[in-house]
């Protein structure tokens, strides 16, 4: 190697700093507005057409992933349908393990390409299985602000 | 699809690390250390002099600094010419620092990536970051529950169990035993590893590449330049990468395509058709167990739903027809962030050179070199090394 170097570890020294993360704001979008609004107003889940393919994207978004065409079809879908794939996490961020693990997963709409993620719960994580069919359980009207947390969990139907 | 210039020769290759924590040298240090490595291992070049442009891989995140590329060119001889930092996989690098030697315009390139993962006190939280924050801010969870997701979804479409991911976990530690860069050597049992407990199921701590320090410099070349100052050269038949939507929820998570078509690309420019027969060694990417068996099938090198039978047959063993990871992989020589893909094509080159102590594959003349760029992503690199001159 081109230089010494200590391995003496009573003298190597660090120093711990904080990388400051300053507040943001996320824009949401013509399609996220949309999707948050009727999530507040009326409860449902919205996704984009595409006719060109054939398809409702859900999350929703303004232009097509695989023809690149502008979306502006919205439809209103239930927020319920089924369990494409779903993990349990047992750890935080440091490895400690949770009190309660966490049951998280890909909720698949019917007739949708894509889906939300969330959480499940008012389940046991043992009895939990891909294609169990779920629906939303909202915050009140009043309470809801407008992002995916007016969505508390799904639960199985 | 034709070559317009030169062929792209490996000239130098260099590292410092491989530890899980390295205090006596900074980023810059060991990236300098891997540097001087690498030049004189080119044949004693000056990269003042010598070297025409530098390729640095980076995600600022990690850094604890932000416009981490204008932190770069001191340690690699780069002030005052051509540098740039692509944010991704070393592998990426690797693809870029090639076309510029396609270009004419560059003869000799050096592309650089490290990682100081032992510095990250909050790794993954920072990880969470790369989420969408319109449609995932509201999971606070561990940001490998993506892992979950996929991991459950492709063994169950796939029939693979996780005895096979314990398999696969049991070859990559013990296949690492032996290579004096591994830091995560071990002799474990089936049964062991699959004693350990869920972190995500169905992945447990053992199906998750734990991480290192690291520092990679390579050195790429154009013929003329490799022919004079290398007497081992090796060489780069093909690049590819690509990446998948940024919507997490509309993924296939029964298969890595992202993987596959970056195989197709590079075999394609490396004139490949039967990759299973072509090919002699694979260094694919493990930073989760599943994630080799997916892979695997995305290179080709095993028929889709079928490389945990593959596994079970023992073909992807050190001393089997093709040896996957025979240096450990990611779960047993660490996972070092962005110098990933470098760590890969680094245990390719020393096979390729005959150079592999204590891991060697006999008679090893093509392989494989495929890197994912880690959760949440879904963008992947492929690579084609030779040691026989086309």
């Amino acid at each position: 190697m081109s230089w010494d170097k200590s391995g003496d570890p009573r003298i190597l020294r660090r120093w711990f700093g904080d990388m400051e993360v300053k507040k943001h704001i996320y824009t949401m979008g013509i399609a996220g507005e949309i999707f948050m609004k009727n999530l507040k107003d009326k409860g449902v889940i919205t996704g984009s057409r595409c006719d060109e393919c054939e398809v409702i994207f859900v999350p929703p978004r303004s232009f097509c992933e695989y023809c690149f065409s502008e979306l502006t079809v919205y439809e209103e879908l239930e927020p319920k349908g089924y369990i494409e794939t779903f993990t349990i996490v047992y750890e935080d961020y440091h490895g400690e393990r949770l009190e309660k693990p966490l049951i998280i997963a890909l909720i698949a709409l019917p007739n949708a390409v894509g889906g939300i993620i969330h959480y499940i719960r008012e389940v046991e994580p043992e009895d939990v299985y891909i294609d169990m069919e779920v629906e939303a359980v909202l915050k009140p009207r009043d309470e809801r602000a407008g992002n995916l947390s007016d969505i508390l969990y799904f639960k199985p139907t | 699809m034709v070559s317009l210039l030169s062929d792209v020769a490996i000239i130098g290759v260099g590292w410092y690390g491989f530890s899980p924590v390295t205090l006596e040298a900074s980023f810059r240090e060991m990236a300098f250390e891997a540097a001087v490595s690498a030049y004189e291992d080119a044949g004693d070049l000056d990269p003042r002099k010598d070297i025409d442009a530098f390729v640095t891989c980076e995600e600022d995140y990690w850094a604890g600094i932000s416009i981490t590329d204008e932190f770069m060119p001191d340690q690699l001889g780069g002030v005052l010419k051509p540098v740039y930092t692509v944010a991704g996989d070393g592998l990426q690098g690797i693809a870029s620092a090639y076309m510029k030697i396609k270009t004419g315009l560059f003869d000799t390139v050096v592309v650089e990536a490290h990682s100081k993962a032992s510095d990250i006190l909050t790794f993954h939280e920072i990880m969470n970051f790369g989420f969408d924050p319109l449609y995932t801010s509201h999971i606070d969870a561990h940001p490998y529950y993506l892992a979950g997701l996929e991991a459950n979804y492709y063994m169950l479409t796939s029939g693979v169990g996780r005895e096979h991911l314990a398999m696969i976990v049991e070859k990559n530690k013990r296949n690492a035993i032996t290579n004096p860069l591994a830091s995560y050597g071990s002799k474990l049992s089936v049964d062991e590893i699959l004693e350990a407990k869920y972190v995500v199921y169905p992945l447990s701590v053992m199906d998750i590449a734990p991480l290192i320090d690291v520092a990679i410099v390579f050195v790429l070349a154009t013929k003329d330049k490799a022919k004079k100052l290398s007497d081992n050269p090796i060489w780069i038949e093909g690049v590819g990468w690509a990446t998948e939507t940024n919507y997490i929820e509309t993924r296939n998570f029964g298969e890595a395509l992202y993987a596959r078509i970056a195989a197709d690309m590079a075999y394609r420019l490396a004139g490949i058709e039967d990759p299973k027969k072509q090919i002699d060694l694979a260094e694919i990417d493990d930073k989760f167990s599943y994630k080799e068996l997916m892979h695997v099938e995305a290179l080709k090198l095993s028929n889709r739903y079928s490389s945990h039978l593959d596994l079970e047959r023992g073909e992807f063993n050190r001393n089997g027809p093709l040896p996957v990871n025979p240096g450990g992989g990611f779960i047993g020589i660490g996972h070092g962030l962005e110098a990933g893909g470098l760590i890969k094509l680094l245990e390719a080159t020393l096979q390729l050179r005959g150079e592999a102590v204590g891991r060697q594959v006999k008679g090893v003349k093509r392989c494989v070199v495929q890197s994912w760029r880690d959760i949440p992503t879904a963008t992947g690199a492929v690579v084609v090394l030779s040691n026989e001159e086309v």
